[in-house]
């Protein structure tokens, strides 16, 4: 057939992309249109529409420090000395009665007083407790939120809950959310990167599901990046082929379907001719990136980072090189807080995997300037109940939703400062009570977007981060 | 993709229209449904819709009278005829009150304003909803030769009508290699072979492609594709989903579906099956199987679930997916609130889950801690599932058991005779105080009981068994035992007692030191070991019961027996034995027969029976006698071993056989409550029974209406009191857009109101009725579709079709789109040659990147790829783990089946880019396609670059692909005749075999020109 004309093929391209990214409503402004572009989106794309009218974004990314398995609030942020008196007596009723229960169900309810020290720390003089050493010591950098509450009591829903605001199958994580409002601001790597951590105790499962981008276009997806072998799956050249041999693979590969998008003017062939040249720049870009060996003794000293070692302390530095190079959305899990049992002896470990490198991360971004831009959210799914779980010398906690704890820093957010409250026990929040949906709106107006605004038509809803319930910003923790 | 695409209304009112100047377009009528509805619906119906608790200043716009009602007075929302008298028109253009509200950022755009405006002065006319008006015939002659040749096709009949009223020509026929490749991946989810295409080119004549079609139809590889497509629906995986991710049976449902799909089984019947099989007054086996849709949903096995909050979540799981899966309803989102867009009420949304309360799916959380943290794990009520080959070995087992049960009677019987001669014997014996041997295991474990290491009984041509048929070889790096525990056959010893066990040492490679344990009433504190102290258990420096000494290892290379008084570990008069362990510390022991030697010749009763006169004998004394007289003789011993062993033969068989989830019905099915605002901890709603949604009408079952009632409704005529000419109509469409790369009504998941109408209602509803017509005859459905011009139509489109249709939704060309996962696989490996065709079975694990599973948990979990031939199996058969699918078919938009899936994404990503380049499976496909390309011989490079490009794309190479590809050969020519370390690392890669015929640098060159060639765009696409 002959050449169809210029104008015509922008438009089949126009289309196809289109139809390729299924349909973001047109009302999206141009935020979509990073989407359609290829690689892992456009730089610097901005989202009319999306973005709050006159609002200059406080924060570019997010660091999402996630302690899955849910740790205790009562022995991290919230002392309550009333709960140690009544250590071992019967938890009052009033309290627990019609509450939703995890694995305490049926059993005889205790109170269990903190087996934590509590002091000030700071020029604000924030309360942290004697577990957290090095976060104490940026007390003054971090907003405390004492009065989180949320709605699942089993680890894999609250977790599902915590990314994406609702328990229904296949909606997209908060990280995709992000770079569906923002698009990317490097082309070559994913926008949303996950990270997990090994060390502590048994650990959480944790389901890929976390980081998915449920109903939204797969490349808005969480990419799983590994702190030990292939940084990311078939990242690595086959045995026996050198990165020459792969470029001429790559090269060959674009000439051939260059010559089959002239007979067909199919425009997802160009799209393909980028996507294997950018999986090619991946193969090296990745493992240099995932390569700690050049940080300084001093900062690997700082985070207690050993590379290779998978760690939680060189996960943080290597947020650090994600959020240096642009990756917009980072969450990294330690799956080791769930402290049914040994609380005392479990948290030590915890703690000792998880505070000096979060503390340091907060340090190490502040020193380069980039803690005013960087939010930075460290949190479980759910807290742990005041009650205790399991008897001998160190007794846990089970799940609990109705209040926990949580900080923010960086981005916008109010250093120094406690936010809310729960009851004299630490059982439920009472003063300003923050649910997760308004964390989520909170932090998507440090990012400049409005969570009203960042909708999806799905299946004949308007589908949001924050639900169809309102949510509110929690403005008292912003500056 | 699962998004309902939206294109502008402007641009749809233009498709509708075709070309029709502006001015005309201003004066058409406008169409309710496809111009009018969508937008009432997108932006008022949230407020003034179907949901009455939701709805502002009491007014719907849903139907007519609502909308031209007097709200307040002297104010009309819609006045019709009269746009400046309609409160709707002066709100949606009031700039400073305006509708929507500001706070709902959903403002009009001039398009949709002017339409509305259009809509009340043209009349303000309503139609119902198009996908519950029954589907109606057109003019178009009717076609009752659904399987013959015809002339004419009336699916082109519609379509050249939908095309010519928008102004659009169908695109010309595709050539027939595009066409023979476009049926052959459609149809069967594999590119056709060379004979294939070479016989399709030499005759391209209608009969010719009719055959093609046929043979298609008629391959198993139709129902394996068509398996992918339903399995995306019904959210079939291979594990729980939730939390430790477990996995489950379920694979014999898989195998269903894609045996129902060959046999070309009704889709009433189908869905009948799936829904409700085990209610069938019928129901064997298959239909069994098939009721496993029912648990087919995603599971929690974490502890400290809470039943009712579960319960709840299954109830809303099974309603979303069933109605979306047979009706394309969204009655999913009536959970919490009655639906906002479609005639669905919160109570539909209860009654139509109640149809489930029956559902038997409970223990896992009403037991979260019984042993349901393992995997498999298990999902009761399980099935077992016996194919014939099974069966047959089954009565075969069954037939040894009667054949040795015979046998032990005979010989039982025929101990009778020498009854008194053996009570002479034992009485001699008593006076001499001779042992008596009794055998506790040989030849096989039948005390039931906890076991654990490998049970299993051997015998090597090399060395005979010193007792029975058979031992045991244990070979041992370092610390190995077996143990049996808590069985239900015991064995009472005194003091004097010895318990033995018979053991032959390797003397090429023997134990460090051997242990025998017994178990009395829990503990295992009684051991005697030989040889070394390498052994940890009880290990002391002094001896105690717990770890008594026994000496030096046995001899070496003869049968001999290790034996210990009960006594010496510390065990009492009259204690049991239930259970007992056999340990040894490295090389290789065979165990055999493990039994006690009583030094008492006889328990006290058959002493005291033999001491009383004959004639004086209870029954009781007589049997005591007769029995322990069995219990003495060889030939009984011996028949009643063979009879042991017969009998676990057909219990380790029944315990091999494959289990599967079903459904069972409860007898009183659970109480179904209205849970207001979804909280399942509200126990103060309504109880409701089953019930359809009201708006579709009434059951009227007598008594409580089933499952049974719900699937027959869905596909029983709307004559006859069901929705069939709907659910057909929902199916129908999904099929068409699995042939045309989208659906007649593109929102294949949703037909409610905030779905998309079809572009061609006439022909989508023709194809329904004759769906129904044909008794729900998929294969000719099918058929029907790709016999169909339009089916066979080009796929590039021409420049006036972009204007007009750029989506394609009125089908004057074929669709371009990627392959599917799973087919992007079979392709890689059918190329490649290396596929293994076989049906059916557990699920596969083909290689992925190691600890990729690191983040399961409950328990920790480690993939086994499969060494042998299996992992070069089919797509539809891969292991499914919901929470970490493989990452291959992740990376090409295979979706989890956490839910249902209507439409799956053809992405484009850089990790897709990695998986073709680096993906150890697509190595192995091209080694193997390298190796059909050099098996002919003498053939000169250009010759093999072209069968290569044929082999993968179908077509031939044109002379400049031929020149590049020369290049990539030659330029890896001369790269691995300078690395030999290189070239045998590259060819050596995966399981199957190097061959060793074949010049390694030529191997490692074409297999760089075949990875060029599995890394194509048209490799994979589908045009």
């Amino acid at each position: 057939m002959n050449e169809l004309p210029r104008h015509i093929l922008q438009e089949i391209e126009r289309v196809n992309r289109r139809q390729f990214l299924g349909s973001l409503s047109m009302g999206v402004g141009a935020a979509a249109l990073s989407q359609w572009l290829p690689g892992f989106g456009s730089p610097s794309a901005t989202a009319d529409g999306l973005l709050l009218p006159g609002r200059i974004p406080r924060a570019k990314r997010v660091i999402f420090l996630c302690m899955a398995g849910g740790p205790s609030h009562l022995e991290t942020f919230d002392p309550k000395p009333q709960l140690s008196a009544l250590d071992g007596e019967a938890m009052p009723a009033s309290f627990t009665e019609g509450m939703p229960i995890a694995q305490l169900q049926g059993a005889d309810l205790r109170c269990l007083g903190s087996r934590a020290t509590f002091s000030k720390h700071g020029e604000s003089g924030q309360t942290i407790s004697n577990f957290l050493p090095h976060i104490a010591t940026c007390a003054d950098d971090i907003a405390i939120v004492n009065s989180m509450v949320t709605e699942q009591i089993n680890h894999d829903p609250a977790h599902t809950f915590m990314n994406t605001g609702t328990i229904v199958p296949d909606r997209p994580s908060m990280g995709s959310w992000v770079n569906y409002g923002l698009g990317s601001i490097n082309e070559d790597l994913p926008g949303f990167v996950v990270l997990t951590s090994v060390g502590g105790r048994n650990p959480q499962p944790i389901a890929a599901r976390q980081w998915s981008s449920g109903f939204l276009p797969s490349r808005l997806s969480g990419v799983e990046f590994h702190g030990q072998g292939d940084p990311v799956h078939y990242v690595s050249n086959p045995p026996g082929i050198t990165s020459d041999c792969q470029s001429h693979l790559v090269d060959a590969v674009r000439d051939l379907n260059r010559l089959r998008a002239e007979t067909t003017h199919d425009p997802e062939i160009d799209s393909r001719i980028a996507q294997h040249e950018l999986a090619f720049r991946m193969q090296t870009s990745i493992p240099d990136l995932m390569d700690i060996k050049d940080e300084s003794k001093e900062t690997l000293e700082m985070y207690g980072a050993v590379p290779g070692d998978g760690s939680f302390a060189s996960n943080c530095l290597l947020a650090r090189r994600l959020a240096e190079r642009g990756v917009r959305f980072i969450q990294l899990y330690h799956r080791g807080w769930d402290h049914h049992g040994g609380l005392k002896q479990y948290m030590d470990i915890c703690c000792r995997n998880c505070d000096q490198p979060t503390a340091a991360l907060i340090q190490d971004l502040k020193q380069r300037g980039m803690l005013e831009d960087t939010l930075i959210v460290w949190g479980g799914e759910f807290g742990r109940t005041p009650m205790s779980q399991g008897g001998g010398a160190d007794p846990g906690r089970d799940h609990h939703i109705k209040g926990f704890s949580m900080f923010l820093a960086g981005g916008g957010v109010k250093g120094g400062v406690t936010h809310g409250a729960t009851d004299e026990l630490g059982y439920n929040a009472v003063d300003d009570v923050v649910h997760v949906r308004d964390l989520h709106a909170t932090m998507l107006n440090l990012l400049g977007l409005d969570h009203q605004r960042l909708s999806v038509p799905y299946q004949g809803l308007d589908v949001r981060l924050t639900g169809v319930e309102s949510a509110r910003i929690v403005r008292e923790i912003l500056t | 993709m699962r998004v309902v695409i939206r294109i502008p209304l402007s641009l749809l009112t233009v498709l509708l229209a075709g070309l029709a100047e502006n001015a005309a377009a201003q004066t058409a009528l406008l169409d309710f449904t496809r111009e009018v509805r969508p937008i009432l619906s997108k932006h008022c119906f949230a407020c003034h819709g179907p949901d009455a608790e939701a709805r502002e200043a009491d007014l719907s716009l849903l139907d007519f009278e609502s909308a031209t009602r007097e709200i307040a007075p002297g104010i009309f929302a819609v006045v019709p005829g009269d746009a400046e008298a309609s409160e709707l028109w002066l709100r949606i253009t009031d700039a400073d009150d305006p509708m929507p509200p500001e706070a709902a950022h959903d403002e009009l755009d001039e398009s949709e304003r002017l339409i509305l405006k259009r809509w009340i002065e043209q009349g303000a006319s309503y139609s119902p909803h198009w996908a519950y008006v029954l589907p109606r015939r057109t003019t178009v002659p009717p076609t009752d030769h659904l399987v013959d040749d015809f002339i004419g096709h009336s699916i082109d009949e519609l379509n050249l009508h939908g095309l010519a009223s928008a102004g659009l020509e169908p695109a010309p026929p595709a050539d027939p290699v595009t066409l023979l490749r476009r049926a052959s991946l459609d149809l069967g989810g594999l590119p056709p072979t060379i004979r294939e295409l070479d016989a399709f080119l030499a005759d391209s004549s209608e009969e010719a492609y009719e055959s093609v079609i046929d043979r298609l139809l008629a391959s198993d590889h139709f129902g394996e594709r068509f398996a992918t497509k339903w399995l995306d629906l019904v959210r079939y995986a291979d594990t729980v989903g939730y939390h430790g991710d477990q996995e489950h049976r379920a694979w014999p449902f898989r195998d269903w579906v894609i045996r129902a799909l060959n046999s070309n089984m009704p889709f009433d019947r189908f869905t009948i099956e799936q829904l409700a099989g085990d209610l069938l007054p019928d129901a064997g086996q298959d239909q069994f199987i098939a009721s496993g849709y029912n648990r087919l949903l995603q599971t929690s096995h974490e502890g400290g679930v809470q039943l009712m909050e579960y319960r709840a979540i299954y109830m809303a799981d099974r309603v979303r997916n069933a109605s979306e899966v047979w009706m394309g309803a969204t009655l999913g989102c009536a959970q919490c609130h009655d639906h906002k867009y479609d005639p669905f009420t919160t109570r539909d949304f209860h009654t139509f889950g109640a149809f489930f309360a029956d559902v038997d799916d409970e223990e896992h959380l009403r037991k979260p801690y019984d042993g349901l943290n393992s995997t498999p794990t298990r999902r009761s009520p399980e099935m077992q599932v016996v194919n014939d080959e099974a069966q047959r070995r089954l009565h075969a087992l069954e037939a040894a058991v009667a054949t040795a049960e015979r046998h032990l009677e005979t010989e039982t019987t025929e101990l009778e005779a020498h009854q008194e001669a053996w009570e002479r014997d034992l009485s001699a014996r008593l006076a001499n105080q001779t042992p008596v041997e009794r055998i506790w295991v040989d030849d096989v474990l039948d005390t039931g009981g906890r076991l654990q290491g490998d049970w299993s009984f051997d015998r090597l041509p090399e060395l005979e068994p010193i007792r029975g048929e058979s031992y045991r070889r244990q070979s041992s790096q370092g610390l190995t035992q077996h143990y049996t525990v808590d069985t239900t056959r015991t064995i009472a010893v005194q003091p004097d007692d010895r318990i033995m066990a018979w053991v032959h040492l390797d003397p090429s490679n023997p134990p460090k030191s051997v242990m025998l344990q017994v178990n009395i009433a829990g503990n295992w504190e009684h051991r005697a070991v030989w040889g070394g102290d390498q052994i940890a258990y009880g290990h002391q420096a002094e001896d105690h019961d717990g770890y008594r000494r026994m000496g030096d290892l046995p001899k070496l290379g003869e049968w001999v027996r290790l034996e210990v008084s009960a006594n010496r570990l510390g065990i009492g008069p009259g204690e049991e034995i239930n259970g007992i362990a056999f340990t040894q510390f490295g090389g290789v022991v065979h165990w055999d027969a493990c039994s006690i030697m009583a030094d008492t010749v006889a328990p006290a009763a058959v002493i005291e029976a033999l001491a009383t006169p004959p004639s004086q004998r209870t029954d009781e004394a007589k049997h005591t006698l007769r029995a322990r007289h069995a219990s003495e003789a060889p030939s009984v011993l011996e028949a009643a071993n063979r009879h042991r062993v017969s009998l676990a033969e057909v219990a380790s068989f029944d315990a091999m056989l494959p289990r599967t989830l079903f459904t069972r019905s409860l007898e009183i099915p659970r109480e179904v409550r209205i849970l207001r605002r979804g909280d399942w901890m509200d126990e103060s709603g309504e109880i409701v029974q089953p019930a359809v949604p009201a708006f579709l009408g009434d059951l009227k079952p007598d008594g409580r209406a089933g499952r049974l009632h719900l699937a027959r409704w869905l596909v029983t005529p709307t004559a006859e009191g069901g929705i069939g000419e709907l659910t057909a109509r929902v199916f129908v469409n999904r099929i068409w857009a699995m042939l045309l790369g989208e659906g007649l009504c593109p929102s294949v998941e949703d037909f409610g109101g905030q779905g998309r109408p079809p572009g061609n209602l006439e022909l989508l509803d023709h194809l329904t009725l004759q769906f129904i017509d044909s008794g729900w005859n998929i294969k000719a459905l099918v058929r029907e579709i790709v016999t169909s011009d339009t089916y066979r139509r080009s796929s590039i489109p021409t420049p006036t079709q972009f204007d007009v249709d750029p989506e394609n939704l009125l089908f004057a060309r074929q669709s371009r789109h990627r392959l599917s996962a799973e087919a992007i696989r079979d392709t890689a490996l059918s190329v490649g040659g290396i596929l293994v065709d076989r049906t059916g079975g557990p699920s596969i694990k083909p290689p992925q990147p190691d600890g990729y599973y690191r983040h399961l948990n409950f328990p920790v979990r480690r993939y086994q790829a499969a060494g042998n031939e299996d992992q070069w199996r089919r797509g539809v058969y891969v292991h499914w783990q919901r929470q970490f699918l493989h990452p291959m078919l992740k990376a090409f938009d295979a979706p989890t089946r956490e839910a249902c899936t209507a439409r799956r994404e053809a992405s484009n990503t850089p990790l897709a880019a990695l998986v073709l380049m680096n993906d150890p499976v697509f190595l192995e496909a091209a080694r193997g396609l390298a190796q059909r390309l050099l098996a002919a011989e003498n053939s000169p490079d250009d010759q093999r670059l072209d069968l290569a490009m044929r082999l993968a794309t179908s077509r031939h190479a044109d002379p400049e692909e031929i020149r590049v590809l020369r290049d990539v050969l030659e330029r890896a020519r001369r790269n691995f005749a300078e690395s030999p370390t290189s070239t045998a690392a590259f060819i050596g890669i995966g399981a199957s075999p190097i061959p060793t015929n074949l010049d390694p640098i030529e191997l490692a060159a074409w297999m760089q020109v075949s990875r060029t060639i599995l890394n194509l765009h048209e490799t994979f696409n589908r045009e």
